[in-house]
């Protein structure tokens, strides 16, 4: 079994809001290996974005650890957390709004290089066109616009400036969500040559379970703020223990004429607010399966069999 | 590899600053405004060159007051038998100077305190806004008044006055862009890869923000004119017999019957500067958004 590069302990982002606290990441604790992919799912809100920005230190943590390769970086100094993004990179969602429209592809993906010292002159300018071609940017676009290109090669062009620095980790927050589909697969297949020849590890955001379940190793649900399932891909989607993670993967449509009368489990109710929630099992007001015992308090994380985490009290009923 | 990229035929590397002119140079009304300020800014500075300064603007001599254009007054004479002409050339220096010092000192002042507002966010930006916002609060009129009241009345106590209330102005304009592109996620993307805040606001934050600075700019000189004109048509700040459209236009008014061309032309100075001012100022706004090709 290989080293857990990335260990989250206990980790919580609370943000002020006028109407209380709002938990957006709520005590998750997950790890993952090297060289593996970690999906994150859960509906919009549900805190996944927020958890990818938390473990970089984009966003300042309230509570917890971030252990990369055993070693808290939350509790870095400045000068040490610049010098540790060397090793964790992002993917942005939206390539349209994540990078710089005033400068040139060449430009864009000379910062990293420049801001890390990693190289200058001649030999930033073969890094940059070496740097296109892994991810497939014609080198003629060097001195390009982002505006004249479509939302793939502008994602190309986020997936380079990650490269760049020869990271360890990299968290992808929903790098294909905005893309045509046709282009998604492209991105996703370069993620996977990229992890291949490299060794890269992901922690895969993404609300798409079928691009998920195509990339990911383990698969981490998430619902308000809270980690309610986590599981090798097949386990999970095989036997799915939490009421939340089987409503979403009945949700996944079966393109088949004999499905078409089939039963689905279809979630009732509407999410709660995650501002100053009660202490009971988030997931009760919409579960048929709630009982006294869930409104009365959170359920902890059990590890029901080996790598299967779930957070609910009728899992092994 | 580089007989690869020369066979692509890509684009070729240009800094922004040649991008700009590029594209500038492409929008005729920019040009027309940039060619027209241009040549009032030669025609006025290269003044001392061909116009004796005493002889003709400054001397009065009341035998030839008020005359209409004639080969030695092309536009007549004033009040006081001074040559019209010679008198707008000198006070275009006085006028543009004013403006572009003016607007130039309060954008500085003012793009620092918004952008600092902006950037820094929080407390320190609720206590620079609510300042800024007395300073919106009270006429300027009144302020320059008060300015010119305590330091004196000279060019450069009329420029602390006009420049002291346009620094709100500026500084609003500032950092409600440098708000909003701090918030963008290329900031994020930046911060992502260890870009350090010194390199973000000189990289990323001014180049986006840059845009409405310029246009604000060139316009702030326009503005600045007519409002330092204002001032010393109150008498405030220019002191006769110091030539300067605005006082030109104060003095002209004692004669509007008999001889309105006094105040026509010194209008027409400051409209036509104003004018090619802002189709430039325009022009660069466009000019510098790399989306607007």
């Amino acid at each position: 079994m290989a080293d857990n590069i990335l260990e989250v302990k206990g980790l919580k982002k609370y943000f002020n809001t006028p109407h209380g606290l709002l938990h957006a990441v709520d005590d998750v604790s997950f790890s993952i290996e090297e060289g593996k992919t970690l999906g994150v799912v859960g509906e919009s809100g549900c805190g996944k974005s927020t958890l990818g920005r938390v473990i970089l230190r984009l966003l300042k943590s309230t509570e917890g650890e971030v252990l990369f390769e055993g070693e808290d970086i939350l509790k870095y100094s400045k000068a040490e957390m610049r010098a540790m993004r060397k090793s964790m990179q992002i993917i942005f969602q939206d390539p349209y709004e994540s990078i710089n429209p005033r400068m040139s592809i060449g430009e864009l993906i000379a910062e990293p290089l420049i801001v890390n010292k990693i190289c200058k002159g001649a030999e930033m300018d073969k890094k940059i066109r070496e740097l296109m071609d892994t991810v497939g940017l014609a080198e003629r676009l060097i001195n390009s616009y982002p505006h004249e290109l479509d939302g793939g090669r502008r994602q190309r062009i986020g997936i380079a400036r990650a490269l760049s620095v020869s990271p360890k980790f990299i968290v992808c927050d929903e790098p294909v969500s905005a893309l045509d589909v046709s282009i998604q697969a492209q991105i996703l297949n370069l993620m996977q040559d990229l992890q291949k020849e490299r060794g890269f590890t992901y922690m895969f955001i993404s609300h798409n379970l079928s691009v998920v379940k195509h990339i990911s190793d383990d698969i981490m649900v998430m619902y308000l703020g809270k980690m309610v399932e986590k599981a090798p891909k097949n386990e999970l989607f095989k036997n799915p223990l939490h009421p939340y993670t089987r409503a979403l993967l009945e949700a996944i449509p079966i393109p088949k004429l004999s499905s078409r009368d089939r039963q689905r489990e279809i979630l009732q109710g509407e999410i709660k607010s995650p501002i100053n929630p009660k202490d009971e099992c988030r997931f009760a007001g919409r579960c048929k399966y709630a009982s006294e015992q869930c409104r009365s308090g959170a359920p902890e994380l059990r590890e029901i069999t080996p790598g299967h985490f779930v957070s609910c009290f009728c899992a092994d009923k | 590899m580089t007989n690869k990229t020369a066979a692509a035929g890509g684009t070729k590397k240009r800094s922004q600053a040649q991008e700009v002119w590029l594209r500038l140079r492409k929008n005729k009304q920019a040009m027309v405004g940039l060619a027209v300020f241009c040549l009032i800014v030669l025609v006025c500075f290269s003044a001392p060159l061909y116009i004796d300064y005493d002889a003709k603007v400054i001397q009065q001599n009341i035998s030839i007051k008020l005359q209409g254009p004639s080969p030695e007054h092309l536009l007549g004479t004033d009040n006081y038998g001074r040559d019209t002409l010679a008198r707008l050339i000198y006070g275009g220096r006085i006028s543009i100077t004013i403006g572009i010092a003016t607007a130039l000192s309060a954008l500085a002042v003012g793009g620092l305190i918004g952008a600092v507002a902006g950037f820094y966010g929080g407390k320190l930006d609720n206590i620079i806004m609510r300042i800024m916002d007395v300073f919106l609060g009270l006429p300027s009129v009144l302020l320059a008044i008060a300015v010119i009241a305590a330091l004196g009345s000279s060019i450069i106590n009329l420029m602390i006055a006009v420049a002291v209330s346009y620094v709100p102005i500026y500084a609003r304009v500032i950092r409600s862009s440098v708000l909003s592109i701090r918030s963008k996620e290329y900031i994020e993307s930046a911060r992502a890869v260890g870009t350090g805040d010194f390199r973000i606001i000189c990289k990323h934050i001014i180049p986006n923000a840059i845009g409405p600075l310029i246009v604000q700019a060139t316009l702030g000189v326009g503005e600045i004119i007519i409002a330092a004109a204002g001032f010393s048509f109150l008498g405030l700040g220019i002191e006769p017999p110091l030539p300067e459209w605005g006082q030109m236009l104060s003095e002209g008014r004692e004669v509007i019957r008999n001889m309105p061309s006094q105040v026509i032309y010194p209008g027409l100075c400051i409209m036509i500067t104003v004018l090619s001012l802002n189709l430039l100022g325009d022009g660069l706004r466009d000019a510098l958004d790399p989306r607007l090709k």
